[in-house]
């Protein structure tokens, strides 16, 4: 499933550059643009903290930065939402290094079932305990990369956009990642 | 390496829940806050205490 609000085909991309234009002469005018994003800057968020309250921190200051670099940012055919994701990966990283919230991966049982078929055929509650610890041993860039494409359902062209590669490029580093998963998740007793 | 949590997580906040923390008032005013230059960085304010400044000359000579 294709997050769908991010392909926008070029009348939805004109129509948003028109309001990023607005908003850059008054600030006033992102409110849009805010409303538009709200519920996916959130759930990006809320995806990787465990605390709800820097969560909400956290997703209002990457608007609050939005606002202050607006005048930085230039129209170039991509989502808005591919700017406001790196932002809030910014954020994200910063709330970390400050310790206001610990780097977290939040699954749901549906979610932990598809990804044990990728990785083994037995799926047992040992397996599944095997998977969790197997995440945990995963560098930082490899963890982004099997959220993004197993756990949010992101295309492979938006993946590139978010982390700055070429579609390609997400293509073979997240295939990578997911051979290291299963590396790790063969070593493990 | 960064220590990572694990959370099974089944009860994901609902779109009405998200979307009753928005709140677009706040992020105004916290960018007023950090963001917006004081009233003496503006050129504008050089611009009228010039313009006063001038006008006082002319008036008092």
């Amino acid at each position: 499933m294709l997050n769908t609000s991010y392909h926008m085909n070029s009348f939805l991309l004109e129509e948003e550059r028109i309001q990023i234009e607005k908003a850059k002469l008054n600030p006033e005018k992102f409110g849009p643009l805010y409303k538009k994003y709200y519920e996916p800057i959130y759930r990006y968020v809320y995806k990787r903290m465990d605390d709800i309250e820097t969560v909400n921190d956290v997703t209002s200051m990457v608007f609050v930065k939005a606002i202050a670099n607006l005048n930085k940012y230039e129209f170039r055919g991509l989502p808005f939402s591919s700017w406001l994701f790196r932002i809030a990966k910014s954020e994200l990283n910063q709330a970390f290094r400050n310790q206001k919230s610990q780097r977290t991966v939040r699954l749901d049982k549906v979610v932990i079932g598809q990804m044990m078929d990728e990785i083994v055929e037995n799926d047992s509650e040992m397996n599944r305990s095997k998977l969790l610890n197997s995440l945990t041993r995963l560098k930082s860039h490899q963890l982004e990369l099997i959220e993004m494409r197993f756990f949010e359902k992101r295309s492979f062209r938006e993946i590139g956009e978010l982390l700055d590669m070429t579609e390609n490029n997400a293509k073979v580093k997240t295939f990578r990642a997911l051979n290291k998963l299963k590396q790790i998740f063969n070593k493990l007793e | 390496m960064q220590k990572i949590k694990i959370i099974v997580d089944n009860m994901e906040p609902s779109k009405s829940d998200i979307l009753s923390n928005q709140n677009f008032e706040k992020v105004l005013k916290k960018y007023n806050q950090l963001y917006k230059p004081a009233v003496f960085m503006n050129p504008w304010f050089y611009g009228i205490v010039g313009l006063s400044s001038l006008l006082i000359a002319i008036i008092v000579n």
